[in-house]
């Protein structure tokens, strides 16, 4: 009973707590311009905020994504390489896990203006606050959640949601927001200019906007009139917003401006 | 740094946006590149274009042989009047006829065709003017294919997803666009630059060139969201040969489970 007891004690530990936990600060080659970060993710989570320093801070913390049977009297050899490898050059930091064993959640902090890239294939998804670059992620199995961004955005997500609350809207670069199942939801300020342009083929669209959605198509294709976009424009119009689902339902909320 | 940057940098300092042209670093890297070198000094041949199209100007004389003709027009207008008169008094008839003439409308015919002679004198330039404004179109069309190219070979998503965009701005039978085009929707890690690339193709009026490419691209298709696409763009834009390959396709259970329940939806619709 006793060693059970123990062994049950020790699969515990490899699952709940971190086998590594580590911290990393990169210094960018030239610190006045922007950074562009990559990161890939194949087992895990990625959380990134923007602050106002010149560095790029990350931790990483890992944890065996499976539990194993009773190894206590014999040496585990590991082909998995864990380590999270981080690379700089000219401004370009590329964050790289590709463990599938292990699950690596790294939060990040980096400079407000960085162009972020990020690709989680699989775990817990996207999480990015206060970032004003270029942001394009696909969160494999996971969610997305962007908030106080500015886009351009492009957003990808299987099942799960993706739900993006807009500062303001890139004026000069389109956005595109797509889910299979998953719902799409943003908050927008009713001053911002956009045209959101919606696709989706078995979702509902749910709207707080008071203007009514128009059919883009203006032919006289049937076909294309009852399956073409959807377009809302904001406040005349502006930068195109494309979302796309498959069944995920589109929310759009009116942000109160402040 | 990259070709991109450098490029837009150029752009930005031959439109007066920036005082400083491209740095030492920058000239080096365009040295050892020459597709971008080529790229640059198409950049600077088209700033280096007159900044206003010198549009021919109507002659000075038009205003003076405008008048001329009016003038013209209104003493054979008088003697047509006067020559009524002579007639009126000939006969009560006449007198009558003059009387229910519609003036109103010989005035309104005479200066209608003063006018026309006028427009058309004045507007016998307009072919030359045309021919600048194409030429000018052509030239921010090629600069546009460029932008567009240079975006969509970068390694940003979102640069690539504003190529495609900027590709509805050029013209649709620049080859090595469409070329980058089909490999981003056959070959793109992001879904949405490959619905990017359906949404630019089916603002196009015609996909005939690429309807093949397009039936073969569904198969390739991991998302069943951008199988569907491809499927509405062929059945809203294609022949009636694809769309019986691609009911082949679905009954050969080649698509998605989405994708073959979209086929049979607009088959019971009628759609196909």
């Amino acid at each position: 009973m006793k060693k059970l007891f123990v062994l049950v004690l020790i699969s515990f530990a490899f699952v709940a707590s971190p086998l590594k936990a580590k911290n990393y600060s990169v210094n960018l080659t030239n610190a006045a311009e922007h950074a562009s970060i990559d990161i890939i993710v194949r087992n895990g989570s990625v959380s990134v905020v923007g602050y106002d320093g010149d560095t790029v801070e990350i931790s990483s913390d890992i944890t065996a994504a499976k539990t194993y049977g009773n190894h206590s009297s014999v040496k585990q050899f590991t082909l998995d390489d864990a380590d999270v490898e981080i690379k700089e050059l000219n401004n370009s930091v590329k964050i790289i896990s590709l463990s599938v064993n292990y699950v690596v959640n790294l939060v990040i902090k980096v400079p407000q203006q960085s162009d972020l890239e990020i690709w989680v294939e699989k775990g817990g998804g996207i999480l990015i606050s206060n970032v004003q670059g270029q942001l394009g992620m696909s969160a494999g199995t996971g969610a997305i959640k962007a908030t106080d961004i500015s886009g351009p955005i492009v957003a990808e997500t299987q099942a799960k949601n993706i739900h993006v609350d807009f500062a303001a809207l890139h004026q000069n670069k389109p956005s595109y927001l797509v889910s299979h199942s998953g719902n799409i939801e943003i908050d927008i300020s009713a001053k911002v200019k956009s045209n959101v342009e919606i696709d989706t083929l078995k979702g509902e669209i749910f709207s707080g906007n008071e203007d009514e959605f128009k059919k883009q198509s203006k032919s006289n294709n049937s076909m294309e009139n009852e399956y073409g976009l959807l377009v809302l424009p904001f406040n005349g119009g502006g930068q195109k917003l494309s979302i796309h689902t498959y069944s995920g339902d589109v929310y759009i909320r009116n942000k109160l401006t402040k | 740094m990259n070709s991109q940057s450098i490029l837009m940098a150029k752009i930005t300092y031959l439109s007066g946006n920036s005082e400083s042209d491209l740095d030492t670093e920058m000239t080096s890297y365009v040295a050892d590149n020459p597709v971008l070198a080529k790229e640059i000094q198409f950049v600077e041949s088209f700033w280096q274009q007159p900044s206003e199209i010198v549009l021919e100007q109507p002659s000075e004389e038009l205003d003076q042989r405008f008048y001329q003709m009016l003038d013209q027009a209104k003493v054979a207008q008088k003697s047509l009047s006067t020559a009524d008169k002579k007639k009126q008094s000939l006969n009560v008839l006449h007198w009558l006829t003059n009387v229910l003439a519609p003036k109103p409308f010989t005035q309104f015919a005479s200066l209608a065709l003063v006018f026309a002679i006028g427009f058309n004198m004045n507007n016998h330039q307009i072919p030359s003017n045309n021919q600048s404004l194409d030429g000018l179109q052509k030239q921010v069309e090629s600069l546009s294919s460029l932008v567009a190219l240079s975006m969509i070979n970068n390694g940003s998503t979102s640069e690539r997803l504003t190529g495609v965009s900027y590709s509805l701005q050029t013209n649709e039978q620049n080859e090595q666009l469409n070329l980058a085009l089909m490999k981003l929707l056959n070959n793109d890690r992001s879904s949405a630059v490959r619905l990017s690339v359906i949404d630019a193709l089916s603002a196009r009026t015609s996909v005939k060139a690429f309807e093949a490419e397009l039936l073969d691209s569904i198969d390739k298709q991991i998302h069943p969201v951008v199988q569907i696409g491809l499927i509405k763009l062929l059945v809203n834009k294609g022949s009636n040969t694809s769309l019986s390959k691609l009911k082949v396709k679905s009954a050969n259970n080649q698509l998605s489970i989405e994708a073959r329940e979209f086929i049979d939806q607009l088959l019971a619709q009628r759609y196909i």
